[in-house]
């Protein structure tokens, strides 16, 4: 576990079935599951979920520091407020789908079907709650935010950081700014599925005044 | 964290088991796990956050997570007792004046509901030096007698020679896996 790198940045998802559609079960309770299990696989693909992310990452990355050998106790708050945002992001993404959806229901299939769940979507639901994955994906981050030139894990969201400041490293604070605008992009393009349900969590999506 | 935290519980590695080191501030606590994991220990500073090591003993894995015990980090133990099968309470045996704080915080510990039925290695740390108390004086000032919630043990030990640490840990192991692996 330790030392385990994940691609939290989901540029490899070429072989990951999108959808669950074609799969027939032979009774209601199977397929229903099924449909769940699909549901949750689709996740890696989501785009509100990607955003969700990165405005996480902005949010808390100047929290972790890589030049620290120990963890910060604040790590430990930063990755239980991450745990809660996909737990919600996963149940309320069911819900509106399923609006009969059980959750102990679904667990009781979960524990009596466990063998069948080999598959690479647990994997990577886990990976979520595996902390040291966790803090790496941060300070991987963190370090791309000193380094923007030398950075290519967040490429996706550094383009447009990197033409915007130059080549000049950006203090902090004004990187927040400049990650502020570049995160109201995609807002703009969601603003349609925006119903996160996430509740008693301090994640606010960044809002453009210019919008309302 | 319902759906996460029930997934993972499932999906529980066998033979994995999860450590809390925990005891005041100076106890050497950090030191001891340094000292375990074959690290030099000459230059181990206050833990003010938290430091995590995996290793492997016997066919476990064992994540040990030690947390800073200065008082004003001891209010974020509880941050960490989520799925500990184990803890192990460092303590300082020459700081005779704080074996009263001691164990009033490990009674407070062995409280909490999430860390019933786990076992407790007491570890009476710093025996090189002259004039640590003995194992004797260790356990009546602790009261260790009136646990009887956990499966508890003590054991005299130095985290600068290596004495009884791998003892300490095997008798943990053993009975963390007389519980979890082997319920018969």
């Amino acid at each position: 576990m330790a030392g385990a790198t994940i691609d939290l940045d989901f540029n490899n998802t070429d072989d990951v079935d999108e959808t669950f559609v074609s799969h027939k079960s032979a009774d209601p309770e199977t397929e229903q599951f099924d449909q769940t299990i699909g549901l949750i696989e689709d996740m890696i693909m989501d785009e509100e979920f990607r955003s969700i992310q990165q405005a996480f990452l902005t949010k808390y990355a100047q929290e972790f520091d890589p030049g620290l050998d120990e963890n910060k106790l604040i790590y430990t708050d930063i990755h239980k407020e991450y745990l809660t945002i996909v737990d919600d992001f996963v149940l309320n993404k069911i819900k509106r789908s399923q609006p009969s959806f059980n959750l102990d229901i679904f667990m009781k299939q979960l524990e009596s079907r466990q063998e069948e769940l080999e598959g690479e979507i647990f994997e990577f639901l886990l990976t979520f709650t595996d902390f040291l994955a966790f803090k790496e994906w941060m300070l991987d981050h963190r370090r791309s935010l000193t380094l923007p030139a030398l950075d290519i894990n967040s490429c996706l969201q550094s383009i447009s950081l990197t033409s915007a400041r130059g080549t000049n490293p950006t203090p902090l604070l004004d990187q927040v700014k400049l990650d502020d605008d570049n995160n109201s992009t995609s807002n703009q393009q969601q603003s349609t599925t925006l119903d996160l349900g996430i509740t008693g969590t301090k994640i606010k999506k960044p809002q453009d005044p210019k919008k309302k | 964290m319902v759906l996460l935290s029930i997934l993972k519980k499932l999906r529980r590695k066998e033979k994995e088991m999860r450590l809390l080191l925990v005891g005041l501030d100076n106890a050497g606590k950090s030191t001891i796990l340094s000292r375990i994991n074959g690290e030099e220990i000459d230059s181990v500073a206050p833990t003010l956050g938290f430091n995590i090591k995996t290793f492997n003993y016997a066919d476990y894995v064992l994540n040990v997570w030690d947390v800073g015990g200065q008082k004003s980090l001891r209010s974020y133990w509880r941050n960490y007792f989520e799925a500990t099968e184990a803890i192990i309470w460092v303590v300082d045996s020459v700081d005779k004046m704080r074996l009263g704080e001691c164990r009033a915080e490990l009674q407070d510990l062995l409280k909490e509901e999430r860390l019933m039925g786990s076992s407790l290695l007491v570890f009476a740390n710093k025996q090189d030096i002259v004039g640590a108390c003995s194992l004797h004086e260790i356990r009546t000032i602790l009261e260790l007698d009136s646990i009887h919630k956990h499966h508890w043990t003590v054991m005299p030990c130095s985290a600068l020679t290596g004495q009884n640490l791998l003892e300490g840990i095997d008798w943990l192991v053993n009975d963390v896996a007389q519980r979890l692996f082997d319920p018969d």
